[in-house]
């Protein structure tokens, strides 16, 4: 056995060994997506971006599923969960990519500028969670 | 030891209540997503994925959401998102309505 002839050879207890794989793996199998306020800001900045893109007309879809994942995340992170709240963050990332990328044709800002905005109604979500995704 | 007759009592209530208060959870809970469920049925039928899509889609994902809660015992926080649900989905309905010159009669939930 690798852990016996390791312990062995560096003069390591195996049993220390096995405490510290147990742990190494227990922390790999712990953590899901990565979930930090810069990951977090970028996603924001991403959405920002796709509503500036016109998503709201373009990509209606790709922009709602990004904005309550947003939510989701920011939820599942002030509620302690952060593999949770990674998971969303990445959806929210991904259908954000998409509303940018399907609201980047030239058609959809033409449609953009010729339409005023004519209604409100994607205010923030007051969940107890500050939802920073809404502000544009 | 004999215990007192007003203890005994008030043991007797408090679990009353605490039974009471586990069993209300996830019936409100129910009530609320079925609620969210009906709206979403009537945007569906006034088509308002078409016309109102942005609020038709966050309805369906709160939905999602608020059921995923729901399964994992959360049941405040799938109240709080069947209520949002149902918002969105008053709002697409609304929206729909507003945008259709000659709808249809919708379901009444």
């Amino acid at each position: 056995m690798t852990g016996y002839k390791l312990g062995k050879t560096v003069g390591i207890p195996m049993e220390r060994i096995l405490v510290i794989w147990a742990m190494s793996l227990g922390s790999v199998l712990a953590c899901g997506p990565a979930l930090s306020p810069p990951h977090m800001a970028s996603v924001q900045l991403s959405i920002h971006q796709a509503k500036q893109l016109g998503a709201r007309r373009c990509a209606p879809q790709a922009l709602a599923i990004a904005v309550s994942q947003y939510q989701f995340a920011q939820l599942e992170a002030q509620q302690g969960f952060p593999s949770r709240a990674g998971n969303h963050l990445w959806q929210a990332e991904r259908h954000a990519l998409a509303a940018q990328l399907l609201s980047a044709d030239n058609l959809c800002t033409a449609v953009r500028r010729e339409s005023a905005p004519t209604s409100n109604s994607d205010t923030p979500v007051n969940l107890g969670a500050p939802t920073g995704a809404e502000e544009s | 030891m004999k215990r007192p007759r007003r203890w005994k009592w008030l043991s007797l209530g408090s679990t009353c209540i605490c039974l009471l208060l586990s069993g209300c959870g996830p019936v409100l809970v129910q009530s609320s997503i079925q609620q969210a469920e009906l709206q979403l049925e009537r945007a569906d039928y006034l088509g308002a994925a078409e016309i109102s899509p942005f609020e038709y889609f966050q309805a369906v994902e709160y939905l999602a959401k608020a059921r995923q809660e729901m399964t994992d015992g959360d049941f405040e926080d799938a109240r709080l998102l069947a209520e949002i649900a149902l918002a969105r989905a008053v709002a697409a309905v609304a929206r729909a309505q507003q945008q259709t010159p000659y709808y249809p009669v919708a379901p009444t939930p």
